[in-house]
């Protein structure tokens, strides 16, 4: 029966993105507000449709009805209720599914907050994402159906891959999601502008909010992606520039670039053609993100699908979309009255500079990830683009952005002095630089320039922000974000560059001594949990012979995939992380152990819900203005 | 031509970007050139394709009954095969969960001679039916080469 239904309401819904589609050439022989009004109750009614598909689907989950292929290959009888459900979208055919329950949900939010905008624009966006909904619900159907049945009926289910078994990745897909596909209502936005051919400044406020929102989901979802890979993947890092990390990072980048050259265009009239084209890139770096992650070519965490047929799929509908969509924008673009004029002493010209670095480092990070595709393809040799030169790229471009934001802050539209401020920001600079030195100096030896750069950088933005904030008194999204970034920087500077790393072997009731703390192994016990037996190590830390907390790492089997899985335990406080987990086990009494000492990584995620909060003001703030208006 | 203050703001625009374009450029041409790492298979290895002390990965199954740990340490010897060719490996460090005789590894590494690897960093597959996408091709290749003979 679910099987029946699951494929009816997806049918539907494919038919009813096609009606939805259709409306950018009815509208011309219906009245509009008829249109509206339709486009409005389909894209309601696929959104149910599609939120039934989807229970549907996480209830045969919850109800382990392994008929289903999908449920089969990615549930147990033991799993834990709670990752039966976050099984729903823990492989291939329920990701997708999500995806498209995601793209629905934003279809018919554009609705909800749309009374600024011509109801024109709105159904053509609703066409352009009507024809996105039907796409990727014909390759559910084609290629990727979690519907499908297997035969004959599994007595108990596969397992969920046991890497997802952790609250992390309960809502990092989840969250990660909404942002890549919100990413899809800037690019209707720009099409639907690029169909009728003018745009008004104040429609400009009204997609900030959207890409902010968009901002902040991916902001929340790839530090969530990051924070999963530091707690479960037992070897410390949190950032590997995993082809797949970098498909989640470019949009991101590209989508911050957008989020400032739309204020730019918001507030000046300036950039626009520019603004459209970002909004067209940014969404199709979303979509190059997803086919590298569900086509299989890549070797990653997170590519678990290994089907070519997929791959090809999204491929040609990738290379349809942004073909289109960019020969539309040739094409259309030069329409749209903008006007280039700027001055080079202004803020304007400070953010087209940042736009410049945004791009730059997206390109580059492009260039890293794709190469190694594109050379094995041609069969010029299989190559790998290694960690360094992603590190290289950053920092050399990350540094120049971050500090240029607080020249941005403090300079105005049109016309700055700039000497005016190079005197305001210079005591600020000079103030960051003994800051930076007693800092690392009391912490930890000077060494590298290039960190103590970064970090004088990242105080020097936190503290023009700080200033700029107790000068206006109000807050705003720029500088909750701003400040965020800061502490972020230094979080990455300083737990990458003075973190320390012990792989010992360690007999029970030996000691090691880390910095000023004492870390002994009692023991090793056996535990017996559900759908997992683990050896849970028992080491106590102590700071000067006396005892501040025991640590529990486990090495954990599963019992039916076989899989052993390492469970680091992490001690935090603000100033620093002692990481241990279980390697080898050499005897009875001892063990190999892996245990990092990592300063100031709890600034990184900090400075992560500081980005989170000030997009979420952002969102807000901007319903306020809305409301006044 | 008088240079009008319009046009030599222009110019100076143009200017700024033409830099701008071809210093960023060869920055990342130099930066991928510098940390591009290729990978050869244990054959190519033998045949002496690969170079001696620089930066390589390989792929190739573990020998069965071939992984040696040396007592008190971390190190770690074994050898890796595609079914033509065998190369030993040395690595100092933690094994990944998922390393195991008979499966596929991609490491990145040295090689110290024709006939020895000195592995920095050792990836093992992460489940049961996936194989790093390199060491699937390269036997899927070795299997077709050995029934055509």
């Amino acid at each position: 029966m679910i099987t029946e239904i699951g494929n009816i309401l997806l049918s539907l819904s494919a038919a009813l993105s096609l009606c939805l589609f259709s409306f950018i050439f009815l509208k011309k022989v219906i009245n509009i507000d008829n249109c509206f009004q339709f486009s409005k109750n389909i894209s309601l009614i696929i959104l149910i449709f599609l939120l039934f598909s989807f229970l549907l689907l996480s209830y045969a989950f919850l109800t382990d009805n392994f008929s289903l292929r999908y449920v089969a290959t990615n549930s147990n009888l033991t799993l834990e209720n709670i990752y039966k459900f976050s099984a729903v979208w823990g492989a291939h055919e329920g990701s997708i599914l999500l995806w498209v329950l995601v793209l629905a949900f934003w279809c018919f939010s554009i609705v909800l907050f749309s009374k600024r905008i011509p109801k024109k624009i709105i159904v053509d966006m609703h066409a352009v994402i009507g024809i996105l909904l039907f796409f990727f619900l014909l390759f559910i159907l084609l290629t990727s159906n979690p519907f499908d049945r297997i035969f004959p009926i599994p007595l108990n289910g596969n397992d969920l891959n046991p890497l997802l078994q952790d609250p992390g990745l309960i809502i990092h897909p989840p969250m990660l999601y909404l942002g890549y596909v919100g990413t899809s209502v800037p690019f209707a936005f720009a099409v639907a502008i690029l169909i009728n051919g003018n745009i008004k400044l104040e429609w400009l406020s009204w997609l900030r909010k959207w890409v902010m929102t968009s901002w902040m989901f991916l902001t929340i979802g790839i530090s969530l992606g990051s924070w999963w890979a530091y707690h479960e993947l037992g070897w410390g890092g949190w950032w590997f520039w995993d082809p797949v990390e970098n498909a989640s990072f470019m949009p991101w980048l590209a989508i911050t670039a957008l989020l400032h050259s739309i204020i730019v265009s918001e507030k000046r009239g300036i950039f626009i053609s520019w603004t459209i084209l970002l909004s067209i890139l940014t969404f199709s770096l979303s979509l190059l993100g997803t086919f590298l992650v569900r086509s299989g070519i890549l070797v990653s965490v997170h590519a678990f699908a290994n089907d070519a047929e997929r791959g090809i799929y999204i491929l040609i509908f990738l290379a349809m979309v942004i073909g289109l969509s960019l020969l539309l924008y040739f094409v259309r673009s030069p329409r749209l009255i903008t006007y280039s004029n700027y001055n080079i002493s202004s803020k304007e010209f400070i953010l087209l500079i940042n736009n410049l670095f945004l791009t730059v480092t997206t390109f580059a990070i492009l260039l890293g990830t794709l190469y190694p595709l594109i050379s094995s393809t041609l069969d010029l040799g299989k190559i790998s683009v290694g960690a360094p030169y992603f590190n290289f790229i950053f920092s050399a471009l990350t540094l120049p952005i971050v500090f240029l934001m607080s020249p941005a802050i403090f300079s105005a539209w049109e016309k700055t002095n700039y000497n005016n401020l190079i005197k305001k920001l210079g005591l600020f600079f000079i103030f960051s630089l003994i800051i930076t030195y007693f800092f690392l100096h009391y912490y930890f030896e000077v060494e590298n320039f290039i960190i103590f750069l970064a970090i004088v950088i990242a105080i020097f933005t936190i503290l023009s922000s700080l200033y700029k904030l107790s000068e206006t008194r109000t807050l705003s999204a720029n500088l909750i974000s701003h400040v965020g970034i800061g502490i972020l920087i230094i979080g990455i500077t300083i737990s990458n560059y003075y973190s320390s790393q012990y792989e010992i072997i360690m007999k029970k009731g030996a000691n090691i001594a880390i910095q000023e703390f004492q870390i002994e192994f009692n023991d090793v016990k056996n535990k017996v949990s559900k759908n997992y037996t683990s050896k849970v190590g028992i080491f106590d830390l102590y700071n000067n012979k006396d005892y501040l907390i025991s640590f529990f790492p486990e090495k954990r089997i599963y019992n039916i995939q076989k899989n052993i899985m390492t469970e680091a335990a992490i001690h935090s406080t603000l100033t620093r992380d002692i990481y241990i987990a279980l390697g080898e086990k050499i005897n009875d009494n001892s063990w190999v152990v892996r245990i990092y000492y990592k300063p100031f990584i709890q600034l990184l995620w900090l400075g992560a819900i500081l980005m989170v909060l000030g997009g979420l003001f952002g969102i807000f703030s901007n319903l306020n203005l809305l409301k006044k208006n | 031509m008088k240079i009008t203050k319009t046009n030599k703001k222009r110019i100076i625009k143009i200017l700024v970007f033409f830099f701008a374009i071809t210093s960023f450029s060869s920055i990342l041409i130099y930066a991928l050139s510098q940390n591009m790492i290729y990978f050869y298979t244990p054959t190519q290895v033998h045949n002496s394709e690969a170079p001696i002390d620089s930066n390589i990965r390989i792929g190739g199954m573990v020998k069965v009954n071939s992984v040696k740990k040396i007592n008190n340490s971390l190190k770690v010897n074994f050898t890796v095969h595609d079914l033509e060719q065998e190369l030993n490996v040395t690595y100092i460090g933690i094994l990944p969960d998922l390393f195991g005789e008979g499966q596929g590894v991609v490491m990145t590494g040295k090689l110290i001679s024709k006939k020895n690897f000195l592995a920095e960093e050792v990836l093992a597959k992460h489940d049961e039916n996936y194989m790093p996408p390199e060491v699937a091709d390269m036997m899927k290749e070795k299997n077709r080469e050995i029934f055509n003979k």
